[in-house]
This record gives structure tokens, sequence and C-alpha cells, in this order.
């Protein structure tokens, strides 16, 4: 029995040792340059590369093995964790590294692969576009492919409480499914139960406390199920016996979130939002101190404990803000001068100077202080009094005000006539905010969806760009733009907590983006002058009185998630969604899953084709599914979609990409072959690059669409010839469908890939010529 | 207006160590402060000036002549180039004293009020200490030493306050 148990431990150590050994060396490879220059002031790889070396940014529980460069625009960091903190360790890296690039989706990937002791021994990352995958290594197949994961932006500073909410996206979650799955299949099971349960938003806040509670002990339970699903009994029993304690543990966590479920779903909101911030706090803190008196070797909870207890050390620039006055020397001519003069010195040095003008003494820091434009705070406790304070007396020219994770305020009155940018990132506190601030030009607000902060704006007529997440919306914010925000350009609302019907009107909106709408809402938007709309969400909003003449693109994200039923609701509200962008050159439509938009063909019956104008469409299949996708019933309903379209482009996953090109006869292919391919490219790197204008373009981009790329190219003949069919379009159309008009097409194609080339043949009717070239 | 006889008037301004200077009017109208007393006619014939030193004031009263004579840009349009260059190299010879001088005249140029001589003397020290250490401006400006922190206490506020300072 013994032997057994031992044997266990030792299994267990061992893997506890490989996993410490797997994380040992990470190397972040494709640090672009880019990235690299945030690294403080460095301004090349070079200088990132010793700031690296010489800041000591690592904490003692790293090592800092090699900072090298691999290229011109890449470089290698590889890190030792000391395997005793490692819970620790993945934390600070988390923190370090999203505060060293604060966008980085690569980064925040390893982070997360980091974070959640995934194996990166096991599994290769592959990171091109705004994508990542995740390939086995054994089996070469992908088992991951995620998109726009947001940053973890709610950690705390050093050496404040260890607790890790993490912010995600639309899709991202799936990547914490995937790691949970990976590191325990119990825990898989908790998560469908949460999230059949609560919904999408109670499941990621469960989902996030899990992660923040330790991922080590439930790859214990992983473990035990295993070995019960191996019916080795004796097994199991020393196992149990061997790590009693972290089995205690284990159990406890489960009660606790059991515990959390109950209080936090109760109907009350108010009450509720209330209770789960306190719970969490509560149990976080009880269940790390029980869990310490469980475990005492684990180091790692007794430095949290530790850490947590350790205040926070108060800023030198607080008690430079206290003491107003220094005391002054006699021969000190120069701080005697009145701060006006010094202002005048100051206002001769370079921005370099200016910093080290501050370090001369408390007066000089002042008077930096006084003539600085920006102004940004980061985990302050501030409250509304302070706020206001720093901005009339201590900095009173700022004109760029940026809070991050400012606690303290509840309300906030912003009265400022200097300020023209304004961001409040998640400000948990802030229940409600007033801005009088007339030459504000632009304003963030970023907040949690649970705890929506309401806004009045006051006199803001010079606002330019808003972007509102997690804002209680007003109904009537919207509704006479003209009036109240007669400059606005880019609206951006994204989980934002509204019902019924929300009216966007304005003359001056030329892009608008509507993001993460999980609830069917009515939309309502005249904007003569809108050239961009994007719309995201995980289910599709009715669209009504779209006043939209001008508009250009349009981009539609679709993440169905599973209760949203795709029934024939569905795909009528898409066909209206479609109907009422028709007037879009280029559509994009971004999908989970090519099923979304591929309306069934009875349905097709008694529609009609949503599109008509409509040139280029764009398609993205982000399945993680790794289902083959009928590409001939995607460009079927597409070419359904929109008849007239001259170019679709279709992405799945990221590896392959078909491209469907319908050129009119006016286009004049001397050489077509030869042409074509380059052709191709630069309108397909083109395009893509308008897309992910938003996201990042990765420099890869050549080389991902030559990997298996689908090209054909049709020549739309003479239309205008009288022509009988039976087709309904046709009949009730002054113009021809794509099956009645097109003469020529052009292909480049796999050899084993014939379906598409046999449908396109099939369905035209007029093939006149026909180039194939196999790659 | 009556342009003889104010040229001709004689102003006398008197220093802190009692030493007195005699200047045309038209040299201490360079003066805002000195200009609005003799507005105000509050002005007797000498001028205290209580917490200028002589030497300082002497330095003063050369800048002062020296930008009088010369004429002024919004006088006429097409100004002489002879003169702005020459002017220029004038304020670049003055402005070659020791510190502890600038800073008396910056101070003095501050209570009289002439601006010209308040930029120069800014611009002066700003040349002084662009590009240092703050330790060597603390040299150079003489900034008292109590008021600093300690040179740890100092990299802690760099590092801490950093965010603060964008």
């Amino acid at each position: 029995m013994a032997a057994i148990c031992f044997s266990f431990c030792f299994c267990y150590h061992h893997r506890v040792v490989i996993v410490g050994c797997c994380y040992s060396m990470i190397t972040c490879i494709g640090l672009y340059q880019s990235w690299v220059l945030r690294l403080g002031d460095s301004s090349n790889l070079r200088s990132a590369e010793s700031t690296l070396k010489d800041r000591e940014l690592l904490p003692v529980w790293f090592r800092l093995l090699s900072v090298s460069r691999t290229g011109t625009k890449k470089m290698e960091i590889k890190i030792d964790f000391v395997a005793a903190h490692w819970d620790f360790a993945a934390a600070f890296w988390v923190i370090m590294l999203s505060k060293m690039y604060p966008n980085d989706l690569q980064v925040i990937f390893l982070l997360l692969v980091l974070f959640s002791k995934v194996s990166v021994r096991y599994y290769d990352m592959d990171f091109s576009m705004s994508r990542v995958s995740v390939y086995d290594k054994r089996t070469c197949n992908r088992v991951f492919m995620g998109t726009k994961i947001y940053v973890p932006i709610d950690l705390p500073p050093l050496g404040g409480r260890l607790h890790f909410k993490l912010l995600f996206g639309v899709s991202s979650w799936s990547l914490l499914v995937f790691v949970c799955m990976q590191s325990c299949k119990v825990c898989k099971s908790v998560i469908q139960y949460v999230f059949m349960q609560y919904g999408r938003d109670g499941f990621q806040d469960l989902l996030m406390f899990l992660i923040a509670f330790d991922i080590g002990s439930i790859c214990l339970l992983y473990l035990l199920y295993q070995l019960v699903m191996t019916k080795n009994a004796g097994c199991v029993l020393s196992c149990c016996l061997a790590y009693l304690p972290g089995l205690c543990w284990c159990l406890m966590k489960v009660l606790m979130l059991a515990l959390i479920k109950e209080s936090y779903f109760e109907n009350d909101v108010g009450s509720k939002v209330k209770r789960f911030g306190y719970l969490k706090s509560r149990i976080g803190w009880s269940g790390r101190i029980c869990g310490s008196a469980i475990w005492p070797l684990n180091f790692s909870w007794w430095a949290a404990i530790l850490s947590m207890g350790r205040r926070v050390r108060k800023c030198s620039w607080e008690r430079f803000l206290e003491s107003h006055n220094g005391i002054f020397d006699h021969n000190d001519t120069i701080s005697r001068l009145p701060e006006t003069v010094l202002h005048h010195v100051i206002s001769f040095l370079p921005t370099s100077d200016k910093d080290q003008v501050r370090f001369l003494s408390r007066k000089w820091r002042r008077m930096a202080a006084q003539s600085q434009k920006k102004l940004s705070l980061t985990g302050r406790r501030l409250d509304e009094q302070e706020l206001s304070r720093i901005l009339v007396d201590d900095f009173h020219s700022v004109d760029f005000l940026s809070l991050n994770r400012c606690s303290g305020m509840k309300t906030l009155k912003l009265v400022n006539f200097n300020l023209k940018t304004v961001e409040l990132n998640y400000c948990r506190s802030l229940k409600s905010l007033e801005l009088n601030t007339p030459h504000l030009e632009t304003f963030l607000f970023r907040g949690p969806r649970i705890r929506p902060c309401r806004i009045e704006f006051g006199i803001c007529k010079q606002l330019k760009n808003m972007d509102l997440s997690g804002v209680s919306m007003n109904n009537m914010m919207f509704m006479d733009c003209n009036k109240t925000f007669p400059l606005l350009r880019v609206l951006t609302l994204s989980c934002c907590d509204m019902t019924g019907c929300i009216e966007i009107s304005s003359n001056s909106l030329q892009d608008l983006f509507l993001l993460k709408f999980n609830k069917s809402i009515e939309i309502t938007v005249t904007a003569p002058n809108l050239n961009h709309i994007t719309y995201n969400g995980s289910t599709i909003c009715s669209f009504s009185n779209m006043n939209v003449g001008r508009l250009f693109s349009a981009n539609i994200e679709l993440y169905r998630s599973w209760y949203h039923k795709r029934n024939d609701t569905w795909f009528r509200n898409l066909n209206e969604m479609l109907q009422c962008l028709k007037l879009a050159k280029r559509l994009v439509i971004e999908t989970n899953s090519e099923k979304n938009i591929i309306i069934p063909k009875k349905l097709r019956q008694n529609l009609m084709p949503p599109l008509d104008e409509t040139d280029v469409v764009l398609v993205y299949i982000t399945s993680r599914t790794r289902d083959t996708i009928n590409v001939v019933h995607l460009a079927d309903s597409m070419l359904w979609i929109s008849p007239r379209l001259r170019i679709i482009s279709v992405c799945l996953q990221d590896d392959e990409a078909i491209a469907l090109g319908l050129v009119d006869s006016g286009s004049n292919v001397t050489n077509p072959m030869e042409g074509l391919i380059s052709q191709v490219m630069v309108f397909l790197l083109r395009e893509l690059c308008y897309v992910t204008r938003y996201r990042k373009v990765a420099t890869t981009l050549g080389l991902y669409f030559c990997y298996g790329c689908y090209f054909h190219q049709l020549v739309h003949g003479d239309y205008s010839r009288k022509q009988e069919n039976s087709c309904s379009f046709c009949t009730s159309q002054p113009i021809r469908c794509w099956r009645h008009s097109v003469t020529q097409f052009y292909a480049i194609t796999k050899d084993n890939d014939n379906s598409l080339k046999c449908y396109l043949k099939e369905n035209l009717e007029k093939v006149e010529r026909r180039y194939i070239l196999e790659l | 207006m009556s342009t003889s006889s104010s040229s001709s008037k004689k102003i006398v301004l008197k220093s802190a160590d009692n030493e007195t200077f005699e200047i045309d009017e038209i040299v201490a109208l360079e003066s805002q402060a000195i200009k609005n007393m003799i507005e105000d006619e509050c002005a007797d014939n000498v001028i205290p000036l209580g917490n200028i030193d002589s030497k300082t004031l002497s330095k003063i009263i050369e800048y002062c002549k020296k930008h009088a004579e010369s004429p002024k840009k919004d006088d006429n349009a097409d100004i002489d180039e002879k003169a702005v260059e020459d002017l220029k190299s004038f304020d670049a010879e003055f402005a070659k004293v020791d510190m502890p001088l600038i800073q008396d005249i910056l101070m003095a140029a501050n209570f009289l009020n002439i601006d010209n001589l308040i930029g120069l003397m800014c611009r002066t020290i700003a040349d002084r200490i662009k590009g240092k250490t703050p330790e060597e401006i603390r040299k150079i400006l003489n900034i008292n030493k109590n008021d600093l922190l300690s040179p740890e206490q100092e990299a802690k506020a760099r590092e801490e306050n950093s965010w603060a300072f964008d």
C-alpha cells in the first residue's frame, strides 16, 4: 500500500516536476518591434533588450535566462521559474507582461497558457493574424483556435491582492474552457453545469473565479478522476490518503463555488452585485487562509497571504501633494522665484529635461506637474473631491485624463474646461458619471458588464469619438446627436446594458460599432453619412429604419452561442439585417460556424436575396471544431444572398482561404493565369488589411494566403441580352443573377478539391472560357 | 507727444546698497513696473529699489539702454536686419554671466517686469540645465538639499511616479 502510495506520490511529484520543467523555458517568439517599443522608452530592439536585462523587471521567483535577438523584429525571452513559487510566479508574469504589452494577443495567450498550467511542451502555438492556434505536437492536430483575446485588464498592481479577473471577448472563453478541459475533465462538467444554469455572464465570472483560485488542485482532481476511470481501487485509495489535505482543499473549493452560485444569482440585481463582490473577497480570503492552513507546505499561499497583508506603499507623489510648500534655503534663489517665471524656464526645456526637473525639489516637482498635459492614474484609491482637487490645483493644464482601475468613487461629476480626452477604465465602484466638459473630444469608458455605470452628458458638444462599454444605456442618449453631439464621428457601444430599442440619429456619424449584443433589441440608425458599421453579437438584433445612404462597408460578427437556436427566426433576422445593410459595397461576415450564415434552401424560396449592390463579400469562419466546412454550400448561400457580387473570399479557420471572384466583362484580363495570382494576393491583402484594421495585421499575411488558396474568377457576360429562364431572381429583377450572366471563370485550385469548381461548372450556363491552374 | 521734454527727463534709481543710477526716462520705460509708476505719478525723482543690489541693477540698466536704443519691432515693419543681429549678439554676450547673477537679474527683472529680459534669462537658465542630471542641475541652480528626497527615495519616487507623469 505504502509502496503504491509512494509510487503515486512519485508519479504526482514527477508530474509536477515535469510541469515545472515544461514551463521553465518559455519562448516568446514574434515579439514585433512595435511591441518592443513599448518597453519603457527604448527606441529599438537593442535597447529593449538591455531594458529587460537592466531594469530587473523580473521578481525574485524568476530567473531571466537570456534575452536574445533572433532577427530584426524578433526577440526571444527565456525565463526560468523557481518551481516552488509557480502559482505566484505565473501571476506575476501575467501582471508584468500585461503591463508591458497592454494589447498583445500573443503574449497574453502565452500568459494564459502559463497561468493555466497547460504544458507548453506538448503544444505548439501558432500566432498569425488575430488568431491563435494550438497544435498538439504528436498528432499535429489543431486542438484549439481562438480569436480576439482581450487583455486581462483587471489585474492588481504588484503587491496588491492576488485576485484575478480576466476579461474576455465573446469567443475567448472557449480558450479557458479548453484550458480547463485540458487540465481537468471534472472541471468541464462543473463548467457545463454552470453555463447551462446561468448563461455566459455568470459563467465567465465563475470560471474566472475558478482560475483565480488555483488550477493546481483541480489538476489533482483530474488525476483522481483518471485513476477512478482506470478502476484501480487500491491506487485511488492510496492517492486519497496521500493527498487528503489537497483533497479537502478541493472539496472546500467546490463548496465555495456552490456558495457563490447560490448567493450570486439572487433576484435582486443590486444586492446580487454587492453580495458577489463581498463574497468574492470573503471567500477568497478565508479560502486562502484555510487552504494554507491545510497545506502549509504550499509556500505560494503563504507568500500570497503575506503580500495581501502588506500595505501598498504610499507613493511619494502623494507625499508630495500633501506637503505643498517645502522649506527653502536662503541661497536657493531660483526656487524663490515666482512660479510663473519658473514655468517660463521650464517651457524652454525639451520634454526629456522636463522630466528631470521634477526631481530637483518639491517645488519643482509641483511645477512640472502643473505644466503637465497628460495625467494617468492607475490602481489608485480616489474620491471625487480628491480628483477634482488634483485636476484644479495640481495638474491644472491636463487635457488628457486617464483613470485605470481607480476605486473609491461612486459618483463622479467632471466639470473641466481643459480636458480633451477622458479615459475611464474599470473604475469599478463608479455607478454614475456626469460629464460637463465642453472641450472633450474623445471619451472612452470601459466598465464591467455586470455592474453598468450610468453616464450623463452635460455639455459635450465637441465630442468626436465615443467608446462606451459596460454602460447602462439610456435609450434616448443618441436619439438626437445633431443637437447633443454635433461632431460625433465614431461611436462604439460595447456590452452595454440596455433593453427595448435604441435609436441613433446623427448627421456627422461615420463609423458605428455595435459590439457584444447578446440580447435581442431593436436598433434604429439614422446616419446619412455613415461609412462603416460593425455589428458583433451572439444574437441578431433587429435593425429597423436604417437610413444609411452612404454606407460603404459593413462587418457582421456572429458568435452564436448554443442557447440561441438556429431556427427560421434566426435566418429571417439575418436576412432582415442584411437587407438593412444592402447598400454596403463590402460586406464582411465573421462567424464561429458556417451554418450560422447558410440560409436553408427551403427558406430561400420565400425570401428575396437581401443584397443587390454588394460587390465583395468576405467570410471568416472561426470554427473551433475540426469539421470540414462545406465550401460549396457556403458559396452557394453567399451567391444567393448577393446574386450580383464580384468577389467572395472565404477564410476557413486560418490556414485555408477560398477566394471566388466574379469579374464583370468590363475588366480586361490579358494574361489571365499570370496576373491572376498576384492580383488575388494583392486584393486579399488589401481586403484583409481593411478587415483587420482594428486588430493586428500580421506580417505573415502573404504566406498565410499562399497556403491552400482557392481562387475562382468569373466574368460576367453581356447581361442585358434577353434570356428566357425560370430563375426567380432574373424574372423579378431587371438584372440577371450570377448564374445567367457569368461567361468566364478562372480557377486556381488544389488538385484534390474539385467540388467548388464542379459546382460552378454545373451552375454556370454560359461558360465560354475556363482557366484552371492546379497548385 | 511730449517728445523733447520726456526724452531728456532723467530718472534716478536707487539700489539696495544706496548707490544711485541716473538714466534717461526712455530707458527706464523698458520696465513695465517703472512705467506704471511714472504714469501713476507716484514716482518722485528717486525710485528706491530695495531688493536689487547695484551690481544687478547696473547690469539691468545696461540691458535696458541697449534695448531702448535699438528700434522696436512694432515701430516699423521693415526692421533693420543688422540691428536685430546686433541685438541678438548683445543678448548672447549679456547672458554670459555666472548663475547667481543670472538668478538675481531674473529676480529683479521679474520685479521690474521687463519681459524681454525675463525671457532671455529663462532661456539662459534652460540652456544651462538642458541635458543635465538632477544632481548637476541642483549644483548649477544651487537648489536646497534639505528639501530633497534621499537618493533611494528619489529612485523609488521615479519608479512609482512614472505612471503619473507620462
